[in-house]
């Protein structure tokens, strides 16, 4: 009986040209949206000038800009990988009415503008802020600094991978962590060898978006961190002070945002690489 | 290995939201002990408490000498029960090879890798999938990740398991191979085995013992042999394929007089039956034991010498293997099982009359326990 209950007439099977059964309508507003993301940077290409593009490339500034950024963006990955997952895992082992309510407290800097999050942060750990007067006593100073640009970007990016860690922990089977107490396993050695295994497509994926979002970071660390060379000018603000900026032109602007996207290219393409199964 | 075998013993209440469960179950060395129900009677919930998983219990476990679980407070983690969670196939770890998911228990109670991995290689040829080590679960067929279910619950070397619906998803073959293996298992390992199912034929050909539980409680305990063959709940009776009708002890007749909605109907007693008359009492016997015949006017429903006899009109019809199942208007709650020759001769059909005969050597009676 079972047998027969998993057996399908042939035409009923699933298809392997999926592609063929979409409602033709539906490439209309499909294409019209690919366009809408790829056009701008095509647009881009084309302002490009080739010959100033390497000196603007090479130029100290934007290489420390570009050092800045890297560094800076791996820091607050790390930092979000480290509160990032237990938070998710706190999330979405949580009760109902407190998993909400954390996952609305976490998507909050998402939905707000990153500008808010900088005016934020300063009342908290500005000159005058909340927990900022104190630190001024111990002889801690933390807006204007390259601290102060990781801190910022923790708050924007965490929700990221909270979000996608939290999704990717809801969907794995309890039951496995179950089985693995009764083999004997402690909760540390359950949530090591059989929750974070688990969970690491949406692990990896959370960190590639956090990572990208700590790169692209502007508001919040212009606010908060302000727009020292050196000290707090990431790639973003370099781009914005080259753009805005006396005596630079526009072009190195231009010249200074195709490095970013190639950075964020390369970041997708890697984690396509390392995706568990991509191969398969 | 003997050694470590003991009873697993347990006189339980288990909350969860509203439902509540009272059950007290005992599994001995070397015996399985079914617990068969419908869902929502609690089954889950007993393996659940059993294993430690489930908060919200009272009451008392132990697996030999050692307390699992007492009312003045303590609470032994389920890491360190020592009782095994073998559930269905879908449960190993997908992102460990074949071995490593057997090595996973000793590994985690702090075997060195080496030994874990020798245990794991002993224990995948006892189950017979020496060579596929390193397969990933999903390379396996069903009746091999069962096969290597079993081995990884081995592994960890439990005082007790808990079989937790292990051959459902199975096809008929590989069900009966796994649990072939489960009763080599059950005869060599002399762990004592709790073992939860939907299937009358696991119960059968597993366990000496059987408890059935309904909406949290125990309804019928006894050997399997015992609860199969006269079941005291229509949910065990339709697993097992019998008919169980309820009715009274008539006194004139010494007959069991049994009106379950439909009109009267007149079971002949059993010479043993001690029954006195209006005891509540339930028959069972098998939908195959009933005779069929064409409805010949001069007979009525009441008995022909031994044998009860009734009259009923056909309903609905049923295709089993090699006949058919014939349940009637008059009392479709009793179903009957002819062969297609006789079907055929007989003039089985819809609206059909029909007359029905069943000796008191097929007939069990008992009193409503």
């Amino acid at each position: 009986m079972t047998q027969t209950a998993h057996r399908q007439p042939a035409l009923l099977r699933p298809s392997r040209s999926v592609q063929g059964r979409l409602p033709v309508w539906l490439l209309v507003p499909a294409g019209i949206g690919a366009v809408v993301l790829v056009l701008p940077f095509i647009a881009l290409l084309t302002r490009l000038q080739w010959s100033e593009m390497l000196s603007a490339i090479v130029s100290p500034q934007a290489q420390q800009a570009l050092g800045l950024s890297l560094l800076t963006a791996s820091m607050a990955t790390v930092v979000c990988v480290i509160l990032g997952i237990p938070l998710a895992m706190l999330i979405a082992r949580s009760s109902n009415g407190v998993s909400a309510v954390l996952r609305t407290l976490t998507t909050l800097p998402l939905v707000l503008p990153p500008l808010v999050g900088g005016i934020a942060l300063l009342a908290l750990l500005g000159r005058n802020g909340l927990l900022g007067g104190a630190l001024e006593v111990l002889g801690l100073r933390i807006p204007f600094t390259t601290t102060a640009v990781v801190i910022a970007q923790v708050f924007v990016a965490l929700p990221f991978l909270v979000i996608s860690v939290e999704g990717s922990l809801r969907t794995i089977d309890t039951g496995h962590e179950l089985v693995a107490s009764s083999l004997g396993a402690s909760r540390m050695t359950v949530f090591r060898r059989v929750t974070l295994p688990l969970a690491a497509p949406g692990i990896l994926a959370g960190t590639v978006l956090c990572f990208a979002r700590a790169l692209g970071e502007f508001g919040a660390t212009a606010l908060f961190a302000g727009n020292a060379p050196g000290v707090t000018r990431t790639m973003p603000l370099a781009i914005y002070t080259a753009f805005n900026g006396a005596g630079v032109d526009e072009d190195t602007a231009i010249a200074l945002s195709l490095m970013l996207i190639l950075v964020a290219i390369a970041v997708l393409v890697l984690m396509r690489g390392w995706r568990p199964g991509a191969v398969q | 290995m003997t050694a470590r075998s003991a009873s697993l013993i347990a006189d339980l209440r288990a909350h969860v939201g509203s439902f509540e469960l009272r059950c007290s179950v005992q599994a001995d060395p070397g015996e399985i002990l079914a617990v068969l129900g419908p869902n929502g009677a609690g089954k889950s919930t007993l393996l659940g408490a059993l294993a430690g998983h489930i908060p919200g219990v009272t009451g008392s476990i132990r697996l030999g000498d050692a307390v699992l679980h007492a009312d003045d407070g303590l609470r032994v983690p389920p890491e360190h029960r020592r009782v095994g969670l073998l559930g269905q196939r879908s449960q190993l770890f997908p992102h460990l090879s074949v071995l490593e998911n057997v090595a996973f228990g000793p590994r985690a109670q702090g075997a060195r890798r080496a030994d874990a991995r020798a245990d794991a290689v002993r224990l995948l040829d006892e189950v017979g999938l020496a060579g596929f080590e390193d397969r990933r679960p999903s390379q396996l067929s069903g009746g091999q990740q069962q096969r290597a279910v079993i081995a990884r619950a081995l592994a960890a070397r439990p005082g007790a398991l808990l079989l937790d619906e292990p051959f459902s998803g199975l096809d008929a073959q590989t069900a009966t191979q796994a649990r072939r293996l489960i009763m080599q298992l059950r005869d060599t390992h002399g762990i004592p085995m709790i073992l939860v199912t939907h299937d009358a034929l696991d119960a059968m050909m597993l366990a000496n013992r059987t408890i059935v539980l309904q909406d949290g409680g125990v309804v019928q305990r006894g050997s399997t042999q015992d609860v199969l063959g006269h079941p005291g709940s229509a949910f065990v009776a339709v697993l097992a394929g019998v008919n169980l009708v309820t009715g009274r002890a008539d006194a004139d007749g010494g007959l069991v007089h049994l009106g379950a909605g439909g009109p009267p109907l007149v079971l002949p007693r059993p010479t043993d039956a001690s029954a006195r008359a209006g005891d509540d009492l339930t028959a069972v016997f098998a939908p195959s034991a009933v005779r069929v015949r064409p409805h010949d006017a001069s007979t009525d429903a009441g008995h022909a010498g031994d044998s009860a006899l009734w009259v009923g009109t056909v309903h609905s019809l049923e295709p089993i293997p090699g006949g058919v199942r014939i349940t009637t208007i008059e009392h479709p709650e009793i179903a009957v099982d002819c062969s297609s020759a006789v079907a055929v001769g007989v003039g089985v059909q819809p609206g059909a009359r029909l007359s029905f005969a069943l000796s008191p050597a097929d007939v069990s009676v008992r009193p409503v326990i």
